[in-house]
């Protein structure tokens, strides 16, 4: 069975929750014995994209901030990321590793897996489309 | 825990897996990417000393004489490297016939040949998932289940159709499989795990079929007869098309033409992988003629570059009307109209689903330009609206072992581990039971 490093995830997830600290992302990939573990955290975007190679299974919880003028909303996305590369077997038992993986990070609005077929999508404007859809009406003049 | 219930497979003990095709038995086990062993679907046989023979050797004896007389089993050769040896009277028989286990004498043979030689494990010790042909006959699974239970003594057995484990493979519960293999392309509906059977579409027209229009043209048309490589010793260099100058190699008397036959054919499919090609459109003689030749030099020297001919021998599998020599105007379904016919057959609402998941398969699927031309001859001929999705693995040894890697996945999933027809179950309910327990 695959294991999962609990008590280090759970610090960074609270991490990236906490509105108080800079930290808006975290990512998981998987060690030597094929256990899932933190790999890193941090603030900007562009960093959080470039975690996400091929041949490689990765995931990733980020922070994004929705609404309008009048109020601002942080918004939690997971992300199952399998790239190009990745033997059948993998891609199939990624399935159930998530499962674990959601039990510690257990809070977010959507959740989206992205591989070698949806590459392009994977920026920060899809994300936000996505986020956007999910959060309901729009109420509001429209500006940000 | 309920008695089906019991846990297997996970990380503790490995499934076994065995996919049974025409061409190959691929086996390994399962959480594996890929098969331990590849062994060819054939087997040599040579026969026993014959009991005349014996009794002259010996003086007789009035109690010996008796037991002399009695016929030893053939001894049997398994694996390519034991049945490439040049082997007087060895005989090679194929283990399927129709996609289907045939002999089960010789087959059983081969499975204690893996078990003891490639896998090298005792067969009590670990659950056994078979792959069976997606048109396989009730008495043909029970035959095996009683076969692995009764002799082997496995502890848990499942068998799954191909086309099921090959989408699996790729990830999905519904879809399109076009399983290219050598004994012929069947375009075989996948819809949540379960094959629909009446949708299933069969074409000859396949591994062996190719190699056979390749052997027609060289004999025809070059005047050559493939030398295997068995029968050379050496082979001078020779210009291009000139005669080929080369020494036999001296071999035992008596072999058979069934070994012959299979060396010819092994030679014949490597010309054919390395030579054939898939033009992108509806064949054109003058464009076929400005494409790159492939050079070719056999094993006795022979060297010939193909030309137009790559293009035109592989023709014969996207129209086979006017490509096939033996029968011109044939009504013979081509790849396309093989997929077409195969969705048109199922239900309605899961045509779209079926379309936008065509899962490609099968060792003559890796045919140069084979996907791309597929691709558009689909294209052409369906509605603009149609969503189509080829899903063909760029990995050879994820087509070829497409149901192979399919098994390895469902043995290893957690989900499954409940689901195996386990000894206990076979003992209480009998054989007819995997009916019910793999549908």
């Amino acid at each position: 069975m695959v294991k999962i490093d609990k008590d280090e995830i759970l610090a960074a997830y609270e991490d990236v929750r906490d509105d108080k600290t800079d930290t808006h992302w975290l990512v998981l990939k998987y060690n030597e014995e094929g256990d899932i573990e933190l790999a890193a955290k941090g603030s900007e975007f562009a960093e959080f994209r470039s975690q996400f190679v091929d041949n490689e299974r990765t995931y990733g919880f980020l922070r994004q901030y929705t609404g309008d003028e009048l109020s601002k909303r942080a918004k939690f996305v997971f992300i199952t990321w399998i790239g190009t590369g990745v033997s059948p077997l993998k891609r199939a038992k990624t399935g159930a590793e998530k499962t674990m993986v959601k039990e510690i990070i257990k809070s977010f609005a959507v959740e989206c897996l992205f591989g070698e077929e949806n590459a392009e999508n994977f920026t920060e404007e899809y994300i936000k489309e996505l986020l956007v859809k999910a959060g309901g009406a729009n109420y509001g003049t429209g500006e940000r | 825990m309920t008695s089906g219930g019991n846990m297997y497979g996970g990380d503790e003990v490995g499934a076994i897996v065995l996919d049974v095709g025409s061409h190959t038995i691929r086996a390994g086990f399962a959480g594996e990417d890929m098969p331990k062993t590849d062994l060819p679907a054939y087997v040599g046989s040579c026969p026993a000393i014959s009991a005349a023979a014996v009794e002259s050797a010996q003086p007789v004896d009035g109690a010996d004489s008796g037991a002399a007389k009695q016929q030893q089993p053939p001894r049997l050769y398994h694996g390519t490297n034991q049945i490439s040896v040049p082997r007087p009277g060895m005989e090679i028989q194929a283990l399927c016939k129709d996609g289907m286990i045939e002999d089960w004498d010789l087959f059983e043979s081969t499975m204690d040949y893996l078990y003891k030689h490639e896998l090298q494990c005792a067969s009590e010790e670990h659950p056994l998932i078979a792959s069976e042909a997606n048109w396989n006959t009730k008495a043909k699974r029970e035959k095996l289940c009683e076969l692995a239970f009764e002799k082997y003594r496995v502890p848990a057995f499942f068998i799954c159709k191909q086309a099921v484990l090959a989408c699996f493979a790729n990830g999905k519960a519904t879809g399109l499989v076009l399983d290219c293999g050598a004994s012929g392309t069947h375009a075989v509906p996948v819809f949540d795990g379960y094959v629909v059977s009446h949708g299933i579409m069969r074409s000859p027209l396949g591994g062996d079929f190719l190699v056979r229009q390749l052997d027609n043209y060289l004999r025809q048309q070059h005047k050559l007869e493939p030398v295997p490589v068995y029968r050379v010793a050496s082979k001078t260099r020779v210009e291009e098309g000139g005669l080929p100058v080369w020494e036999a190699k001296k071999l035992p008397q008596g072999i058979t033409q069934s070994y012959h036959n299979l060396m010819v054919k092994n030679l014949l499919q490597d010309v054919a992988s390395t030579v054939l090609q898939c033009i992108d459109e509806p064949y054109d003689q003058a464009t076929a003629e400005t494409m790159p030749t492939v050079p070719y030099e056999f094993p006795h020297g022979y060297n010939m570059d193909f030309g137009y001919q790559r293009f035109r021998l592989t023709e014969a599998l996207f129209d086979p009307a006017n490509f096939l020599p033996e029968s011109p105007g044939s009504s013979m379904l081509s790849v396309p109209h093989c997929l077409r016919t195969s969705v048109e057959r199922c239900d309605v609402e899961i045509r779209q689903s079926l379309y936008s998941s065509i899962v490609v398969v099968g060792g003559t699927s890796l045919l140069k330009g084979f996907t791309d031309r597929l691709q558009r001859d689909l294209t052409a001929r369906a509605a603009a609206t149609l969503r189509l999705k080829l899903l063909a693995s760029t990995s050879s040894g994820e087509r070829r072992f497409a149901s192979w890697i399919g098994g390895s996945i469902l043995g290893s999933l957690g989900t499954f581990q409940q689901m195996w027809f386990s000894k206990q179950e076979y003992e209480e309910s009998g054989k007819s039971f995997i009916e019910k327990k793999c549908p």
